[in-house]
């Protein structure tokens, strides 16, 4: 078995789904997160996000980095409070071969996911779209859309439309990514 | 030409024009052209031919 702990994984927000997939790669043991966001912790995030009380009014990666540290001090975290723009997630790119998209906006998951895959680096590219409202869990899966790029959720749930979003789902969603990482770390070729 | 698996009989239009017929929302998808990524800056330059083969995501919002 090879181990996490060598391994790094950039992680392009930490709202509803990337807290969950960060928590996820943090207690597998994974050596080094780096976490964007540009977002504080707000009341109504705590009916779907990791965060709790506490963390109300405080930077999101912030927040983020204090729950990661203290479930497991072996993981690096480092943080980034910024909203990206094309040039500089192009810029973060460079240096890591697996990234997580984990936005919420739609359009910003079609650029970010353009920028990934064009990168010359050629990192792979976990990222999800279709995880809102409470539709069968079952629906949502992962899905390998392009030789380095798996998307994860049912595709079409759409927040926009939907209004409603879970904790329950959005977790089912973040197991998925943070599992395909895992997979993918390990070296698996996975569909 | 395929779309999503779906025959056309495009040939010739830019991929811009492909993508406008077929009423994709522009800025929510991204586009695989042959089994490439092609980026948005290159559906306007890029024209189809009838053996190519197009895969279009289209994202929904949530996260």
């Amino acid at each position: 078995m090879v181990s996490l702990q060598d391994k790094k994984v950039l992680l392009i927000g930490v709202g509803g789904v990337g807290s969950h997939v960060a928590v996820a790669l943090c207690r597998a043991g994974i050596g080094q997160l780096e976490i964007v966001d540009f977002d504080v912790v707000d009341e109504s995030n705590l009916g779907r996000q990791y965060y709790d009380v506490n963390d109300v009014g405080v930077l999101k990666v912030e927040a983020m980095k204090g729950h990661l540290n203290r479930m497991n001090p072996n993981c690096e975290v480092i943080v980034h409070n910024e909203c990206l723009t094309p040039e500089r997630l192009s810029e973060l790119i460079d240096g890591y071969d697996m990234v997580v998209e984990a936005v919420d906006k739609a359009v910003t998951k079609a650029w970010m996911t353009e920028v990934v895959l064009t990168h010359p680096t050629e990192p792979l590219l976990v990222g999800c779209s279709g995880m809102a409202g409470w539709g069968d869990s079952n629906g949502i899966r992962r899905e390998r859309r392009h030789h380095r790029w798996y998307l994860c959720g049912d595709g079409v749930s759409d927040i926009d439309s939907i209004g409603k979003i879970t904790a329950a789902r959005v977790m089912v969603c973040a197991g998925h990514m943070a599992n395909a990482v895992i997979q993918l770390l390990h070296g698996e070729d996975i569909d | 030409m395929k779309v999503n698996g779906t025959t056309y009989h495009y040939e010739g239009q830019t991929v811009q024009e492909v993508l406008t017929a077929l009423a994709f929302r522009m800025d929510r998808i991204v586009v695989e052209y042959n089994g490439k990524i092609l980026s948005k800056a290159d559906w306007e330059s890029t024209r189809v031919s009838a053996a190519d083969t197009m895969e279009v995501v289209t994202f929904v919002g949530g996260g």
